[in-house]
């Protein structure tokens, strides 16, 4: 009798396991893609411009920018919460970074601030670099179109590594022209990065901007948020509308420094799975 | 003889000084964010009469904001945010985290921002059934409410704010930013003065931005001559957003305006005045419109 009623306890105690177990692994399995992570040392990146110019060599048509000032001032704002993998700024900044998976893909939040092109390219953007990737620390005004001055949205993949969120203070980024070969080329930038704050018309370069969008992120704000907050501060009005726009894998519409989809496996790149990728939020400001 | 030199040196530093005070008439140059994209060297013909622009005008100054921590405890009051109120070094202000409302103060200006429902405000899913005409009545009585809105604040647009896009077929409006803006002695005022209220839905409003210093009249400044102000924009000593491709435009029209910049009040002091060009150019056959601001101050130049 005893060994009998033992042994039941024994089932009834292996059956409670198992169904603790099958729950424990259900749970696992709807909530394995996102990641809540405390815990996990976050790490940055940035390429910044200020200098388009040189006193001993031909400058840059387009002029000096507030782009290197800006990622300073955003580094400044989250390095209680990132640590700082590298940071390259005027010169030192380089096309090339962008398509060197061990740089622009081995941390986690990456920026650019400096140029950004519409023009050269009719189906592609292009980040603008003073230093020709080639090996001169310069470019002038007849060089603008040369590859080794631009980070072409074709030549630039994010993610591969732990690349999870992408930066681009600078016009034009994240413009489609109406075009949707051009919107296409834009989303196959996503090989395992989530999102991209970039702006989809002309903007105007602030450096304190990068302050603001810093707090924000520090304060709990959603990537989204803090990057549309941080332009609706700041982005002037000075007759015409300014788009800021984030776009992405669509689940990590919420993501925050403490609260994060990880890097999406190859099956999930845009490539492979285009309906999980979308314009996540436009936002426009008018002009008076 | 090592003090005559040492003297001398001194005279010259200080008149160098006061020369440089005299030629600005006291104002620091004014900041003016450039674009991030490139800006053409283009040949302007001004096709206009200038002779009845003023030559002088007054300019206001931005009036401190008085205690911060006042400050931030009247607008938690106002809008009934509780909670702990959080001193922040960075950006020099105060963030105050209620039960799904929070409010960001900022010190040095007197700005704020407030979230009334952190839920909605983050990434609705439900689609925005208003128009731009209800967006804007509802954000002026939600303002008038709380005895927000102040009559110079009379420009009112509403701005779209939607997820996907037409092109990719997945466009829904979510709702509206209604962006107020102020006009001061009558003048538009650029840069980045403006009250904004996110309406969502069916009409909520899920945040308001107090985001202009207010102002008080300072003193009656010379302006520039047009002509002066017309060769520092060929020189792309301005703020212009003319397409990339523009080789050469013309100009149709010039006003004298305001800009407030986006710093403290230490930064930039004073509301200062500027010229608005505006004209067209033609690209592949298409006229297209652009703006150009100069600093409008004998002597101011962008910083």
């Amino acid at each position: 009798m005893s060994k009998n009623f033992n042994k039941e306890v024994k089932m009834k105690k292996t059956r409670l396991s198992k169904a603790v177990l099958s729950i424990a692994l259900i749970f696992a399995v709807l909530l394995a893609p996102y990641s809540v992570s405390f815990a996990n040392t976050l790490y940055c990146g940035f390429d910044g411009i200020n200098a388009y110019s040189s006193l001993w060599h031909p400058d840059c048509a387009y002029g000096d920018r507030a782009g290197a000032s800006y990622v300073d001032n955003l580094y400044n704002a989250i390095k209680t919460k990132f640590s700082l993998s590298f940071k390259y700024l005027n010169s030192d900044a380089n096309e090339s970074h962008l398509r060197t998976d061990s740089i622009v893909n081995s941390v986690d939040f990456y920026a650019f601030s400096g140029h950004c092109l519409n023009s050269p390219y009719p189906l592609e953007s292009s980040m603008h670099f003073y230093t020709r990737s080639s090996g001169e620390t310069w470019h002038g005004s007849d060089m603008e179109n040369y590859d080794t001055v631009n980070a072409r949205t074709n030549e630039v993949k994010f993610g591969r590594g732990t690349l999870k969120w992408i930066t681009v203070y600078s016009c034009n980024w994240l413009t489609n022209n109406g075009n949707s070969t051009k919107q296409d080329n834009i989303f196959k930038t996503f090989e395992g990065a989530t999102l991209t704050m970039g702006f989809a018309s002309r903007m105007f370069l602030d450096s304190r901007e990068g302050t603001l969008y810093g707090q924000y992120l520090v304060d709990g704000y959603s990537f989204m948020n803090a990057f549309f907050y941080a332009a609706d501060y700041y982005q002037p009005q000075c007759g015409e509308t300014v788009i800021a726009r984030v776009e992405g894998y669509t689940p990590a519409k919420y993501d925050w420094i403490s609260a994060y989809y990880p890097i999406r496996p190859v099956y999930e790149w845009y490539k492979n799975s285009p309906s999980s990728y979308s314009i996540i939020q436009d936002h426009l400001i008018y002009p008076n | 003889m090592k003090r005559k030199i040492v003297l001398i040196m001194a005279f010259v530093m200080l008149a160098g000084i006061m020369i440089f005070f005299v030629n600005k008439q006291g104002y620091p140059d004014l900041y003016l964010p450039m674009p991030g994209e490139e800006v053409p060297h283009v040949t302007y013909t001004l096709k206009i009469d200038t002779s009845d622009l003023p030559e002088q005008i007054l300019v206001y100054k931005f009036v401190e904001p008085g205690n911060p921590l006042a400050g931030t405890n009247k607008i938690s009051n106002i809008f009934g945010i509780e909670g702990e109120i959080k001193e922040q070094n960075v950006i020099k202000g105060y963030f105050v985290k209620g039960e799904n409302k929070n409010l960001q103060y900022y010190s040095e200006s007197g700005k704020w921002d407030v979230c009334l429902d952190e839920a909605e405000e983050g990434y609705p899913t439900e689609e925005c059934t208003i128009s731009k005409e209800e967006a804007i009545k509802i954000s002026k009585n939600f303002l008038t409410k709380y005895n927000l809105l102040l009559p110079e604040f009379n420009t009112v647009v509403a701005s779209e704010r939607s997820q996907g896009s037409k092109l990719t077929g997945d466009y829904k409006l979510i709702g509206y930013g209604v962006y107020f803006y102020p006009k001061v002695n009558g003048l538009k005022v650029y840069g980045v003065s403006r009250i904004i209220v996110e309406v969502r839905g069916e009409g909520k409003v899920v945040r308001v931005c107090k985001y202009y210093k207010e102002v008080e009249p300072y003193k009656i400044a010379k302006l520039k001559p047009v002509r002066d102000a017309l060769s520092e924009l060929t020189n792309n000593k301005a703020l212009v957003n003319i397409p990339s491709e523009a080789t050469s435009a013309s100009i149709e029209k010039i006003e004298l305006a305001y800009w407030e910049d986006a710093g403290s009040i230490e930064e930039q002091p004073y509301l200062q005045p500027v010229y608005v060009f505006t004209g067209t150019t033609i690209i592949d056959g298409k006229v297209c419109t652009f703006n150009a601001f100069v600093p409008a101050i004998e002597g101011v130049s962008v910083r």
